[in-house]
């Protein structure tokens, strides 16, 4: 085939076959469905991160340094891997989404993992604080059947007083810092809290949701050793990250007479 | 058919969407430097290598409203001509067909101080030497090394006709020579 017969031959089937340029809309809306998709797995990948959070914060790890054998292997099971894993497979698609569009295969591949990580980041943080993490993981759990709330398994994994953990809500506490409390299985638990250490910044309240660690001493009695909040505010939880500067103090009980506070009148303070 | 050489190939380009004729003038302009490419990259026969420029044609005159000058026109075309080649080599491959045929040699001059090997030999015998390890080497390190010597593309172009970073286009190329130096030795082939 000569070279004027090619371009001639090439004409004729453009001719006969009545082959048109594809409008330029087309390639405008594709560029825009490869924006759409990067935005899309960015925000799920944001998802992720915002989880990968929250399942932090309910891991109970502002209790590690109480917690040995069978506990630290539950903190490690607390692990959210599924949001990891769910997390990397977006920011992975997220990566490749963005190289289809328009010159970004010329950016350099860690410049693009690194802008989508940190965008990632920040929207996973802003989802968090809105608690759009906490109604996502629940919708998740609802409707997946094999996958068990990053919640319900704190709430089982507090549910074994014979393991030395019981949680559940303060009925009252008197001034020689015995406390009654309803656990989450329905008992009613008379605990010792004399010379337990209590981690939070606010006062221990009527009504408050709280874990404690210790061990049984007779039928529904128990012995505190730690009592936290069930869900410490975002604040205390930051403080006790060894980059924020170390724990906010703690207290132990017994040191003097306590009262019992009226219930707490703030929002959002529970389950 | 009569071709302004004046006239650039975005130029050209512009023209083609208004009247057809001048697509055949871009066709000319790049209808042996692609056809060259593509027996370079592939080992297609000739005719195979007239098929598959046939069809690049036609996609380009499909897609040419997508070319907006944001890269080369000749990047752009030798995108498509990659893509449709590597395809079709591939398809070629895997129904195991035998694409390796022989070639004129002369499309594998390569000057043997671009890959860092004495220059003591013939040119002739080189191209036949380097078209020998070329085909043994990976598609990834033989595109590249196609590219770089014999196409005798910029980093800046060749990051544009593979879509890849111009600092992988640069490492690809390190590692390419290297492995074309070692297969050579391995196939015992002295220059």
């Amino acid at each position: 085939m000569n070279r004027q017969k090619l371009s001639a031959s090439i004409l004729t089937r453009i001719q006969k076959e009545q082959i048109t340029p594809i409008a330029r809309w087309h390639f405008v809306l594709k560029h825009i469905r490869c924006w759409i998709f990067f935005a899309l797995f960015v925000i799920l990948g944001a998802i992720g991160v915002s989880v990968i959070i929250f399942a932090v914060m309910e891991s109970d790890f502002d209790f590690f340094s109480y917690l040995h054998g069978t506990e630290l292997q539950f903190w490690l099971s607390m692990i959210p891997i599924f949001w990891i894993v769910f997390f990397v497979i977006f920011a992975g698609l997220a990566v490749w989404g963005m190289r289809q569009t328009g010159k970004n295969y010329r950016v350099p591949l860690l410049r693009v993992m690194g802008l989508n990580l940190l965008l990632s980041i920040i929207l996973g943080v802003v989802f968090y604080n809105i608690d759009g993490a906490e109604n996502f993981e629940k919708i998740f759990a609802d409707h997946m059947p094999m996958y068990r709330g990053i919640s319900h398994q704190k709430m089982m994994h507090w549910r074994h007083p014979e393991e030395g953990r019981i949680a559940g809500e303060v009925v009252s506490m008197d001034e020689n810092s015995i406390l009654i409390l309803d656990a989450f299985d329905q008992t009613r638990w008379r605990v010792d809290c004399n010379n337990a250490v209590f981690m939070g910044s606010d006062e221990l309240q009527k009504g408050m949701k709280v874990r404690i660690l210790g061990k049984p001493t007779g039928k529904n009695e128990f012995k505190a050793d730690v009592i936290g909040l069930w869900r410490p505010p975002r604040r205390d939880m930051m403080m006790r990250m060894p980059f924020f500067g170390g724990p906010p103090p703690e207290r132990r009980f017994g040191e003097g007479p306590r009262e019992i506070m009226p219930p707490p009148p703030r929002e959002g303070e529970g389950f | 058919m009569k071709d302004f050489p004046n006239l650039s190939d975005e130029a050209l380009v512009q023209k083609s969407l208004e009247d057809i004729s001048y697509f055949g003038m871009l066709v000319d302009r790049f209808e042996q430097k692609l056809k060259y490419y593509i027996l370079r990259i592939s080992s297609f026969s000739d005719m195979e290598a007239e098929e598959i420029l046939q069809e690049v044609f036609l996609k380009v005159w499909r897609n040419l409203r997508e070319f907006d000058g944001s890269v080369k026109f000749s990047s752009w075309i030798y995108n498509i001509a990659h893509n449709e080649t590597i395809s079709a080599f591939r398809k070629a491959k895997s129904r195991g067909e035998n694409t390796a045929v022989e070639l004129d040699e002369d499309l594998f001059l390569i000057p043997p101080a671009a890959l860092d090997i004495p220059h003591e030999l013939d040119q002739k015998m080189t191209a036949e030497r380097v078209h020998k390890i070329l085909n043994a080497l990976p598609e990834e390190y033989r595109e590249i090394l196609v590219l770089k010597f014999l196409e005798d593309k910029s980093y800046e172009e060749i990051s544009d006709i593979l879509k890849k970073p111009m600092g992988t286009v640069a490492t690809l190329v390190n590692r390419a020579k290297k492995n074309f130096r070692e297969s050579a030795e391995r196939q015992n082939v002295s220059f």
